[in-house]
């Protein structure tokens, strides 16, 4: 059937002097070719910018808000600050694990998308510095706080404990003591 | 709006910037602190000396203040066994600087808010792109459109100036440049009628083609219904109604027949003995009979007993369907016995029984054979009571309807006259048959015998036109 509509289209066309529609001429291709080079090449770039702002949204934000979490909820949002930049990485890098694939060919191990995971990897560690940027001086803060407080912790141990002196005085005491007493009942028991 | 687009887009990333690392900024003075200084009571306070006591104690310790972040002093204290005496200690809490926290929570925001205005912009940038390339083409196709009609005019007009030129200078006539426009003219006229033929004549083919499709769904959805016996419907109802009517028109055809008395003996229960010559159409009289109450009364062969069948069935029982077949010697002979048998236990066995039909033929010679004769006697014999309480109708051919040409029986003529009816079929060169015949047998009104009374036979009553008439082709059933 559509044999015979090509072929009626054919001869239709065979008897009635139809205007045809002409294809662009060479040098309107390359004309047109070279203008659609120049737009991709702006579209490339605008793409590569908007590329750049995505990666410094997720990263701005990652920043801003592992600060907020510790400013709001103190050594509590630690874990949650290194949490939310550990998950942020998930979302941005999320591509990589699904594209890495280790399998078992022919007894032998075989990978695909090593350069996602290696990007997976530097994806962790730029969170990883990220989040210890933010929280960083707040972690030593903490930790100089608890050396402060086993400092003063020592002050009040060692004001209620004797001082030196007062221990010698003390044991110097004692044995002159056993020592008299000594005597004495030795003297007693000689006269006895 | 656009152009404001990439300023949003600065605006935004400069405004995080500052919002997430300068004014967001936190450091020690950000979060809730206290200051604590041990200041330790002397014992000695209501002797004497209890004031220089005191000095020396606030000279050793109390001295220093140590700053720490008050929620490590609250959990130390509260983790603690023994916790730091209150008492002695000095404790000053400062409140932390918290109010960078708006910033904190904005910078994401002004960084969404960049990124969105940049990627507006770029659906914007490709959108206009791709409308500039487009208005491009359409550029490229305009100008090419207009050069070639400017050309096209042009040349026109040059071919129009030198056939002037022409003409002016003798060459040729106006007269045959008229001739020439009006050729092309007409070239260009029988061109656009013929595409509009060849456009009809497309147009034709389709609706051809379409209405042998549907005609072929139709045929299916025919035998479908055939096949599957459908419950009555609209379409099958209209079937039944038609299968009626040409019932109808037979039998009226047979009861308006001269007196009736085709239908008298269609309808008759009595044995039909179809006798002739040869030629004289016997056995197609015969077959007609067995069609019609087939098809009238839904009655099928249940055997044809015919020393010819295999001929026969190839012409004048081509249209029957007999469900056994007997035709040698000992076939026929088995078959007669057969039948008697069979009428006796579809007398004595079978209260429901179903109607059908005997059809023997060449009877003459059965009692020319010792295998044949005596169950042909017998036969005979029993076929005068028998087959009618076994409800089993009996067509037979004979030549003639002496004793021995109707099975060689010795019994008594006048009975078998009397309890059978008889259609003797006339020729005159013995190849054509007459349309006379002698009817006898069947009963009057007054249920006297007729005997050889004249009767014709209808043109229609051969089993091809019967055949017809319920297939699809109603033959004229009128004289």
């Amino acid at each position: 059937m559509q044999q015979f509509l090509d072929e009626s289209a054919e001869e239709t066309k065979n008897n009635y002097p139809i205007e045809q529609d002409d294809a662009f001429t060479p040098d309107q291709i390359e004309a047109i070719l070279e203008h659609k080079k120049v737009i991709e090449n702006k579209i490339a770039k605008n793409n590569s910018v908007l590329r750049g702002l995505e990666t410094f949204f997720w990263g701005i934000s990652s920043y801003s808000l592992c600060k907020w979490l510790i400013l709001n909820l103190g050594t509590s949002g630690i874990s949650l600050s290194i949490a939310l930049a550990m998950v942020i990485n998930q979302i941005v890098n999320r591509d990589c694990l699904d594209n890495f694939n280790l399998n078992r060919v022919e007894g032998r191990w075989e990978t695909t998308g090593m350069q996602k995971i290696f990007k997976f990897l530097f994806g962790i560690l730029a969170s990883g510095f990220v989040a210890w940027s933010s929280i960083g001086h707040f972690i030593g803060m903490v930790s100089d706080s608890r050396a402060t407080y086993s400092l003063l912790n020592n002050s009040v141990q060692e004001f209620n404990s004797y001082s030196k002196e007062q221990k010698n005085e003390a044991i110097e005491g004692f044995v002159e003591g056993c020592v008299v007493t000594a005597v004495i009942v030795l003297i007693v028991k000689a006269k006895s | 709006m656009k152009k404001f687009l990439p300023i949003f887009t600065a605006l935004g990333v400069t405004g995080s910037l500052a919002s997430g690392i300068y004014l967001g900024q936190i450091n020690e003075f950000s979060f809730p602190q206290v200051i604590v200084k041990f200041c330790p009571q002397t014992a000695n306070k209501n002797l004497p000396n209890g004031k220089k006591a005191q000095a020396t104690l606030d000279l050793k310790y109390c001295r220093f203040r140590r700053r720490l972040l008050k929620e490590i002093w609250e959990s130390e204290q509260f983790k603690a066994i023994i916790p730091l005496p209150s008492g002695s200690f000095s404790i000053q809490e400062f409140r932390g600087d918290d109010s960078g926290s708006i910033w904190l929570l904005l910078a994401p925001v002004l960084a969404g808010s960049a990124y969105l205005s940049w990627s507006n912009k770029c659906q914007k940038d490709y959108e206009e792109k791709f409308q500039q390339l487009e208005d491009l083409k359409s550029y490229f196709k305009l100008t090419t459109v207009s050069a070639r009609n400017e050309r096209e005019f042009k040349a026109t007009a040059i071919n129009q100036s030198w056939d002037n030129q022409r003409v002016k200078g003798g060459q040729i006539s106006i007269d045959a440049v008229q001739d020439r426009l009006n050729k092309q003219s007409e070239i260009q006229d029988r061109s656009h009628s013929s595409t509009v033929k060849q456009f009809d004549l497309n147009d034709s083919q389709i609706d051809k083609t379409i209405a042998e499709n549907q005609l072929a769904a139709a045929e299916a959805a025919k035998k479908l219904t055939k096949l599957q016996g459908h419950e009555p419907n609209d379409k099958t109802d209209s079937h039944i109604s038609s299968s009626q009517q040409l019932k109808q028109r037979i039998i009226e055809a047979l009861k308006n027949h001269e007196d009736g008395w085709l239908w008298k003996v269609i309808n008759n229960k009595k044995p039909i003995w179809v006798l002739g010559e040869a030629g004289s159409g016997k056995s197609t009289l015969a077959a007609s009979i067995v069609m019609l109450r087939q098809y009238l009364f839904d009655m099928p062969l249940y055997q044809l007993i015919d020393a010819h069948a295999g001929d026969n069935l190839k012409k004048a029982w081509k249209y029957l369907n007999p469900k056994l077949v007997a035709q040698s010697e000992e076939e026929i002979g088995g078959a007669f016995d057969d039948s008697r048998e069979r009428w006796l236990d579809r007398i004595n066995n079978q209260s429901d029984k179903k109607q059908q039909q005997l059809l023997v033929d060449e009877f003459t010679n059965y009692s020319e054979s010792d295998i044949t004769k005596e169950p042909a006697r017998k036969f005979v014999k029993a076929s005068l009571s028998d087959p009618r309480k076994a409800e089993e109708r009996l067509v037979c051919i004979a030549h003639f309807f002496t004793n021995t040409a109707v099975g060689g029986g010795t019994g008594s003529y006048k009975g078998r006259a009397r309890g059978t009816i008889q259609i003797d079929r006339k020729t005159a060169d013995g190849d054509t048959p007459l349309k006379v015949a002698l009817l006898n047998g069947l009963n009057d009104s007054e249920g006297e015998a007729e005997v050889d009374k004249k009767v014709s036979i209808p043109n229609w009553l051969i089993p091809e036109k019967i055949h017809n008439h319920f297939n699809g082709q109603p033959v004229k059933l009128a004289e």
